[in-house]
């Protein structure tokens, strides 16, 4: 049965704010399960679901690595494979932001069009 | 009734590493808190779902987090009391949400119909219900010629004045403020404490003057 850690770690995963949406991201595109992932990061679970809770690493040098060092050297585990697999985690969270910023710019379009069909620049011909 | 988780010894510690930056700190906060923060609330309200309380508890984590700042040691609050008051309000939050789900779900002819007729969100199917007693019996501190007609976000945020409540974020989270920039949110929550002010010196004063 799960902790109340584990489920706020659990939802964490759809909160950039998290490390967890970073290592989740990750996970999926690797197709890793909690167990593996842990095996990945060579820790526990408890210490995975603490991982999680952590805050997201600073993209930006020199923050992103001394996030990573903090949060590496609190919880033991190796500075590289975590760097790796957030910063692989932080790439995947911004393609999927971008995608849906695009699908928002698309769709405002579209209903911009719709609501001003006489105002369209081309007219008809 | 105390839903006070017991105080962290290592409260301040945790608090000064999340003022710093350190990325491990909502971890700890959280592994520190979570627990005894969602079992208090359960504690102290029974018949609500144990899972809200642990949203809400989540919640009020969350809030410290993006926010550190909104908790001022300097007030006399200590970090447990701070998260029980935010994380209180949070579920009453969840609760009015949950509330308007179950009512929206619910087909009007059964209520219409049904033998306690529209009096049957007080009863004993209200996951709210042990809430709105506490909040009903914390309303009745407010006068009556103060409390006519004010909405109840009005309610919730008098309630927190006569309780020398003096953080900002608590007053714009009671008045279920969006996101806001730190200036603007300031304004807001003071707009509404001044209009609720000068009604409850209004009330003074007419009191002092009555026979």
């Amino acid at each position: 049965m799960s902790s109340p850690l584990d489920r706020m770690a659990r939802r964490a995963a759809a909160d950039p704010f998290f490390l967890a949406a970073a290592l989740d991201r990750h996970a999926r595109s690797e197709r890793l399960d909690d167990a593996a992932l842990a095996a990945r990061l060579g820790c526990d679970m408890p210490t995975l679901t603490m991982l999680r809770l952590c805050r997201m690493p600073r993209p930006e040098a020199p923050h992103f690595g001394n996030d990573i060092d903090a949060i590496a050297g609190r919880f033991g585990v190796a500075a590289d494979v975590l760097a790796a697999a957030v910063r692989r985690g932080q790439v995947l969270l911004r393609q999927q932001a971008g995608e849906s910023g695009a699908a928002g710019l698309l769709l405002a379009a579209r209903d911009g069009a719709e609501e001003e069909p006489g105002d369209d620049a081309g007219g008809e011909p | 009734m105390s839903d006070a988780p017991p105080p962290h010894p290592d409260a301040l510690r945790l608090l000064r590493c999340l003022l710093d930056g350190n990325p491990t700190a909502p971890a700890d906060l959280a592994a520190a808190y979570l627990e005894p923060l969602a079992a208090g609330l359960s504690t102290a309200n029974p018949r609500v779902d144990p899972q809200l309380c642990e949203e809400a508890a989540e919640e009020a984590l969350c809030a410290l987090y993006r926010n550190p700042h909104s908790y001022r040691p300097e007030e006399g609050l200590t970090l447990e009391a701070f998260l029980r008051m935010s994380a209180r309000g949070d579920l009453r939050n969840l609760l009015h949400k949950e509330n308007k789900h179950q009512r929206g779900r619910r087909p009007w002819k059964v209520v219409e119909h049904s033998a306690d007729g529209g009096n049957y969100l007080r009863r004993d199917d209200d996951p709210s219900l042990p809430l709105q007693i506490a909040e009903a019996a914390r309303a009745a501190a407010v006068p009556d010629a103060v409390r006519a007609g004010l909405t109840e976000t009005d309610l919730r945020v008098l309630e927190l004045m006569l309780a020398k409540e003096r953080s900002t974020a608590v007053y714009a989270r009671a008045m279920e403020l969006p996101p806001l920039p730190p200036e603007e949110e300031r304004r807001e929550v003071k707009r509404v404490k001044d209009r609720l002010q000068k009604r409850l010196d209004r009330a003074r004063s007419s009191h002092e003057q009555s026979p």
